[in-house]
């Protein structure tokens, strides 16, 4: 527990003393105890079995320090003395609770301190995920820089569940205190963590690893239609225009949830994940019109196409709120242009197109605008009692097409095309190649070739220098693992090998007659149709080995739709030819201990298509020879025996990274090596391992250099990396973390909240706002008060009552509202102090002082009750408070709290401005008198009170910032070293870049 | 001359010299025998997040003992009234409202887990390291609509819950045997993992300082006992999982319906001896008892009827969902002890947050079978400075089932005037 700000001062004195001699102040409250307490708990008398005349002063002993503490609390809540003694008087007890407080602080302090010293530190979730992210150079969703644990997304915002790729979905929230999770000694390690990590290792390395052939995607042109299936929906222009115009898809609405425009074929995801370079064929139409009464659009705004992905194993187009990747503004004449833009896409995710500024649906029906612009082709809608209903639904659907046949006039966008183009040049992918090299596979077995590959890796992974000795357990390992089953004791057939014919029969044909043409390796041992890549009219021959442990009777199962025949050593073993469908089919043979050839052959006629195959033998029942078609193939790229290197290796790499050389940051000496510094630099920009710059300076010496240093943190903060710090760092600062755990709840009176999936927005804001003070040195007062924010469209409607906005793209805003600037009042602030019930002006209070004043008040005495509003009768929480207040105990520090919070009563639970309490007819009073006597009657005039106190408000974030950036609690010591940043930023004019500068070129930052 | 008499005196005498070996021998095998057969204790904890409504769930302070006239909300559990114990005026004396859901059944806020040798372990952890590989697992977090926030190893991880269905596939559904193979060779693979991982550590260690190593020992423990338990699950992969005719349960049926399919598969998760430590949470879902908005809207009551009424609701339905455990286990033969399930399972009933204006004064404590003397209402001491820490009742509960301790987190003893048959 630590005490900032306003008592600082007498804090710090306090503790030189207590340094020198705990006893001296202890001894200095004795007198207090002799009067009061030795009666019953002394010499004669020890109530309760209780003594305080041997009562020690050594507070590092845990059971003194409780003892005291007791007394404190009894005396604190006038049980001590008891009742038939003389009541003590507040004017008595308050100097001794005052200074037993004091001392108290001071020995907890004492109890939680480090020497002022980092302790080794484990990485936390994120720094985990997105270290395993550059170390093994793994791309997708789950890994975007500004992830955060389950408040990740598609391009910005959203949710990723526990499934997925996040390779940490499964983890245990890390350990926090005052917001903070990522501080050396309060971060745990336990054999359920250690457990998970080591998973965690094995799949990221799986998913890094590819010895499958380079896959085969075809550049998808979609033209004309992007979307294929005949719905209309909410979208009856856009569906009736398909019917109508065959070169292109319609936009004619800003999107919602729906009016997303994805090409059906990719329902279920691009199916291969890679970089993909879009290219979309588009026009815009109409930007001035005629139909301004009924749709209104800014006539001299540009109209932007959104380019957004989305994944369809999490809702799909309609899942999460997005922002786009990219927006593209449209020439104003209806010439069609070309846009083209590059991303990652993962197999499961999809693009899709949304017209982010244009008019809102709910404005305009097709059948009003032909009503009012053209009468002439007006029929009113059939009385539904006297037609069919197909007649009488068909009617918005003829008068949507009798507007488009006249040559629609509204605004719309064309969308002519869509080309998703992969871009896989190199293969395998330098994820892969960075784990195994690019050699052959007799060389990669040799145990030069593994040292090696494991000497280059655990450089990586452990951000320092490796001599070949540390990695030798390692090594040793992998050669344990080849040596100790060369070949894989499966069931499956060993080098399978398979040639595809394509070709139209109805009998099995001489195989060995025709030139296959595709051939290859099918890893895992499994038959496997698909990597035949034909639905239709084709044959296929698989071969490989079977090893027999045990001479005996076999039996061979085949279900084949169309023909088969399975061989075992060139003799027909199952005979299953012609056309036929799934039906089965079982032979057996007598086989002798060792290895036997097997042979299956196969045709295809017309669609279905399958192949079952299953063997039994002694030990075994029914185990299969070929592929459940769920997964995708696996064509192997790489013989059995080099797939067998890689595994071992594998195994390796994992022991690597569940080392803890790798899951901890360790720094040996007091002053920082230059490979420690570059590990402590890049966590706290990027929450994640050095680059290869960062690692040549350090080997160079020269990070630590003061000029190097300043020029690599600018280049970290320019680096798309740097994201994991603007959004980290505020959520950390701010407490943002309290999002979710008291969320308003659905169905109740903040259920858009819910509904409409806010919290990430909320988050996404607070973060951008943030980035921008940091990008543009932005003065720290930027945090008090602004006359701009960011917003998209969902935040201005439904947090700042504005319709001005178009778009989900977020963007820097000028605010029309002085009660909406700066950083503390946004929505993400006020929504985490508040529980999705109710506010309290209390936690509000406590808030400001802890996290924007940097003082944290006493906890309240043991016994004190929560506040329980009665809501039948009208008693507010403002006259509560001050009934509360009247208790001279509670005032000390609630004359100091709760001031600072009814300033933002008027924000509710979820942040939206407010001018009275639900159902209340009296307006929101949100004046005060500060405890300084100073009058505040709103939020504006708090806001101009915070920024006489800008010095603590940014002594309270430099702690913070230094605080994140070492993973450690400050201690009293450091005081020196934050004051000396405070006053030379003061000097250099308060820049939030500056800062961060200073930080890292401080003391505090350049040692343990 | 030898006369029989003689010979019987001798006989006798023999009989009575050897006797008292005899008798010794006889007493310390069957003390064996005892702890051999030392009967299997089980723990059920039921528990939810937002307290529960005071007034309609303590019987009043001043009918102490067996004639306790039985509250609206704990009516459903009338007919066990003999089997089951009210405590009044228990809790763990601390207070930061929601934050002290966790501290149910351990009494230490997450954050002051430190300060406590075990740290924050909650009962349902310590039994299961106890219980170690007896059962298939060793514990089993359950949620239903709520997230389950009591269970905690004493490395002050929060153990994750699972809900209904993976409850139903965690008790029946059998792994393929590829699957069982694939994972026999994944724990054989790990296992080697992990012997390099700690020489490599061990290592390490000797470079560091000493706060460092202090905290580094929490790496190396990991290391050492996730090898343990690697080891302690191979044999189970041999073993059979039980077999059942219910199918899989539908979930999302409701909270009473789901809580319901829950209790059943807690009662035959016992009976199976999957398990012998139990957590689960409930909670409410907008539209259960056709009530819409949501269990912590209610709980801030404000004291108005309609919220109230909801709150009623709702905690009526726990107390429903408990009796029906009671019955589940009272009607099955224990084949493990003699008895009922009932005798030799404690079910306990609470909240670590006392009512949902977020009071942690007074928790909501019910406590049922395990062999407790049960039938009345205790009072305890309401004044500050006497009052008695409801540590004593984990403690009392961790000493009934077996565990030869005499603190548990908070504790100061077992709990006063709370018995139960000695084993």
């Amino acid at each position: 527990m630590r005490v900032r700000g306003i008592l600082a001062l007498l804090w710090m004195t306090l503790f030189a003393v207590a340094n020198v001699n705990a006893a001296n102040s202890i001894d200095q409250i004795r007198p207090f105890l002799n009067k009061h307490c030795i009666e019953c708990h002394g010499k004669v008398k020890q109530e309760n079995d209780l003594r305080f005349d041997t009562l020690g002063a050594d507070l590092s002993d845990r059971t003194t320090l409780e003892t005291w503490q007791n007394i404190l609390d009894q005396v604190n809540l006038g049980e001590m003395p008891p009742q038939e003694h003389a009541r003590l008087k507040t004017a008595e007890s308050n100097p001794f609770v005052n200074s037993l407080s004091m001392i108290l602080k001071q020995a907890y302090t004492a109890r939680r301190s480090n020497d002022a010293k980092t302790v080794i530190r484990r990485l936390n979730r994120y720094e985990l995920r997105n270290t395993l992210r550059d170390l093994l150079h793994l791309e997708g969703a789950a890994y975007q820089p500004g992830a955060v644990a389950n408040l990740v997304d598609n391009n910005g915002n959203g949710r990723v569940e526990r499934k997925g790729t996040d390779p940490v979905r499964a983890f245990p929230k890390d350990e926090q205190e005052n917001g903070f999770v990522n501080l050396g000694d309060r971060l745990v390690m336990s054999d359920f963590l250690l457990k998970l990590t080591l998973e965690a290792a094995q799949e990221t390395l799986d998913s890094a690893t590819h010895t499958e052939v380079k896959p085969t995607v075809a550049t998808r042109r979609f033209a004309g239609h992007i979307v294929t299936k005949k719905s209309y929906g909410q979208q009856i222009l856009e569906g009736v225009s398909r019917e109508l115009n065959q070169d292109f898809d319609l936009l004619t609405q800003r999107y919602q949830r729906f009016g997303r425009l994805s090409p059906t074929e990719l329902q279920k995801g691009v199916g291969t994940s890679a970089r993909y370079r879009i290219t979309i064929e588009a026009s815009g139409h109409n930007q001035k019109h005629p139909w301004r009464e009924m749709i209104t659009n800014d006539p001299n705004s540009p109209f932007l196409l959104g380019l957004h992905i989305a994944d369809t194993t999490n809702g799909g187009i309609s899942g999460p709120t997005s922002t786009p990747l990219v927006q593209w503004e449209l020439p104003n004449d209806g010439s069609r242009k070309t846009f083209r833009f590059e991303t990652w896409i993962d197999d499961t995710w999809t693009p899709w197109l949304g017209w982010e500024n244009g008019p809102y649906d709910r404005q305009f029906k097709a059948e009003r605008l032909v009503e009012k612009y053209l009468p002439h082709l007006y029929q009113p809608r059939p009385n539904k009692n006297e037609v069919d209903q197909a007649i009488y639904d068909a009617w918005p659907r003829e008068m949507a097409a009798a507007l488009l046949k006249s040559d629609y006039q509204g605004p719309h966008i064309r969308i002519y095309s869509l080309t998703l183009e992969p871009l896989i040049d190199v293969w395998p992918p330098i994820s892969h190649t960075a784990l195994y090299g690019t050699k052959s596979s007799d060389q990669l077995g040799s145990n030069a070739e593994i040292e090696k590959l494991l000497l280059a890796f655990a450089q990586r992974a452990y951000r320092r220098p490796v001599t070949p000795a540390d990695i030798k357990p390692y090594a040793a390992l992998v050669r344990q693992i080849i040596d100790s089953s060369s070949q894989p004791k499966s069931r499956a057939i060993q080098n399978l090998t398979y040639k595809s014919y394509p070709g139209s029969w109805t009998k099995l044909p001489q195989f060995s007659a025709l030139t296959p043409d595709e051939q290859g390796v099918l890893a895992g041992g499994l038959i496997d149709l698909r990597a035949a890549q034909l639905e239709e009219k084709y044959g296929m021959v698989f071969e490989g080995k079977l090893e027999i442990e045990q001479s005996g009777e076999y039996q061979f199962h085949i279900a084949s739709d169309d023909g088969s025949r399975l061989l075992i050593d060139e003799n027909v073993v199952v005979e299953h030819d012609g056309l036929h469908g799934a039906s089965k089919k079982t032979g057996k043979t007598q086989l002798l201990k060792g290895k036997h050839a097997i042979r299956v052959e196969y045709f295809a006629y017309g669609k279905p298509n399958s192949l079952n195959v299953r063997w039994s033998g002694p030990g075994f029942f029914n185990e299969p020879l070929s592929v459940e078609p769920k997964s995708p193939p696996k064509i192997s790229a790489v013989n059995d025996q080099t797939a067998h290197v890689i595994k071992a290796l594998q195994a390796g790499y994992t022991a690597i990274l569940c080392s803890p050389r790798f899951l901890y940051l360790h720094e040996v000496g007091d002053r920082l090596d230059d490979f420690e510094l570059a590990s402590r630099l890049s966590y706290f920009l990027w929450a994640s391992m050095p680059d290869e710059q960062l690692m040549q300076l350090a080997q160079n010496g020269k990070l630590t250099d003061a000029g190097v240093l300043h020029s690599e943190v600018e280049r970290m903060l320019q680096d798309k990396k740097a994201e994991a710090f603007t959004r980290n760092f505020p959520i950390t600062w701010l407490r943002l973390d309290k999002l979710g755990k008291m969320p308003p709840e659905k169905g109740g009176p903040f259920r858009f909240y819910h509904d409409r999936k806010m919290e990430p927005l909320l988050v996404a804001q607070t973060a951008a706002y943030f980035a921008e003070i940091v990008q543009s040195n932005g003065k720290i007062q930027e945090f008090i008060d602004s006359d701009a924010t960011f917003m998209n469209e969902e935040l201005a409607v439904w947090f700042y009552g504005r319709s001005d906005v178009y778009g989900s793209q977020l963007r820097k805003v000028a605010l029309n509202d002085p009660r909406r600037g700066g950083i503390f009042t946004q929505p993400s602030v006020m929504t985490a102090t508040a529980n999705g019930v109710d506010t309290s002006p209390v936690v509000r209070g406590v808030y400001v002082l802890e996290n924007i004043l940097g003082t944290h008040p006493s906890p309240p005495p043991p016994d004190v009750e929560p506040l329980a509003p009665d809501l039948r009768e009208a008693t507010t929480i403002r006259q509560q408070l001050e009934l509360h207040r009247k208790h001279q105990s509670c005032n000390t520090c609630h004359r100091k709290i709760d001031p600072l919070g009814f300033a933002m009563e008027n924000f509710d639970p979820v942040g939206r401005w407010r001018d009275r309490y639900p159902k209340a007819k009296q307006a929101i009073d949100a004046s005060s008198t500060m405890a300084d006597g100073h009058q505040v009657e709103d939020i504006v005039a708090f806001k101009k009170m915070l920024l006489t106190r800008k010095k603590e408000v940014t002594r309270c974030l430099t702690e913070k910032l230094l605080t994140y950036a070492m993973g450690r609690i400050l201690e009293p010591i450091d005081r020196g070293e934050v004051d000396r940043i405070v006053a030379e930023l003061d000097a250099q004019g308060n820049g939030l870049r500056d800062l961060i500068q200073l930080v890292v070129q401080s003391e505090l930052f350049l040692t343990k | 001359m030898p006369t029989p008499l003689t010979r019987r005196t001798l006989l006798k005498g023999a009989g009575v010299a050897i006797g008292l070996p005899l008798l010794e021998a006889m007493t310390s095998g069957s003390r064996a025998a005892t702890q051999a057969t030392k009967p299997v204790k089980r723990f059920v904890c039921l528990s939810n997040n937002y307290g529960i409504y005071h007034k309609a769930f303590f019987p009043s302070p001043d009918q102490a003992g067996a004639n306790y006239d039985m509250p609206e909300t704990l009516k459903p559990l009338e007919k066990h009234r003999r089997d089951f114990t009210v405590f009044s005026h228990l809790d763990h004396g601390i207070s930061g409202g929601h934050a002290c859901v966790p501290t149910l059944l351990s009494g230490v806020r997450p954050y002051l887990a430190s300060n406590f040798s075990e740290g924050n372990i909650s009962v349902d952890q310590k039994i299961a390291e106890s219980v170690g590989a007896q059962t298939r697992y060793p514990s089993l977090t359950l949620k239903v609509n709520e997230a389950n926030l009591v269970s905690f190893t004493r490395t002050g991880v929060q153990v994750p819950a699972i809900d209904l269905r993976q409850m139903f596939r965690t008790l029946f559904l059998e792994e393929s045997d590829a699957a069982k193979v694939q994972r026999l060779e994944q724990y054989e693979l790990q296992g080697s993992i992990l012997d390099v991982v700690l020489e490599q550590a061990n290592s390490l260690q000797r470079e560091l300082g000493k706060a460092d190593q202090q905290k580094f020992e929490e790496y190396l423990t990991s290391v050492r006992t996730l090898e343990k338990k690697i080891n302690q699950q191979k044999p189970w992969l041999d073993r059979p999982k039980p077999k059942t005719d219910r199918g899989e349960p539908l979930q999302g049926k409701g909270t009473a319906a789901d809580l319901k399919a829950m209790i059943e598969l807690i009662a035959l998760a016992l009976q199976t001896d999957s398990t012998r430590a139990i957590t689960l949470s409930s909670g409410f879902v907008s539209g259960d008892f056709g009530l819409s908005g949501g269990y912590h809207g209610f709980s801030h009551h404000g004291e108005r009827e309609k919220e109230i009424a909801a709150l009623k609701l709702i905690e009526k339905n726990k107390m429903i969902q408990m009796a029906y455990l009671m019955n589940l286990l009272k009607a099955q033969e224990d084949p493990m002890n003699g008895g009922t399930f009932l005798d030799h399972t404690t079910i306990l009933f609470g909240c670590g947050m006392a009512t949902g204006t977020h009071s942690t004064r007074n928790l909501p404590l019910l406590l049922a079978g395990g062999g407790f003397k049960h039938g009345d209402h205790k009072v305890y001491p309401e004044m500050q400075g006497n009052r008695v820490p409801a540590a004593n009742l984990l403690l009392s509960i961790l000493q009934n089932h077996g565990l030869e301790i005499d603190q548990f987190g908070t504790s100061t003893s077992t709990l006063a005037g709370l018995d139960w048959r000695a084993a």
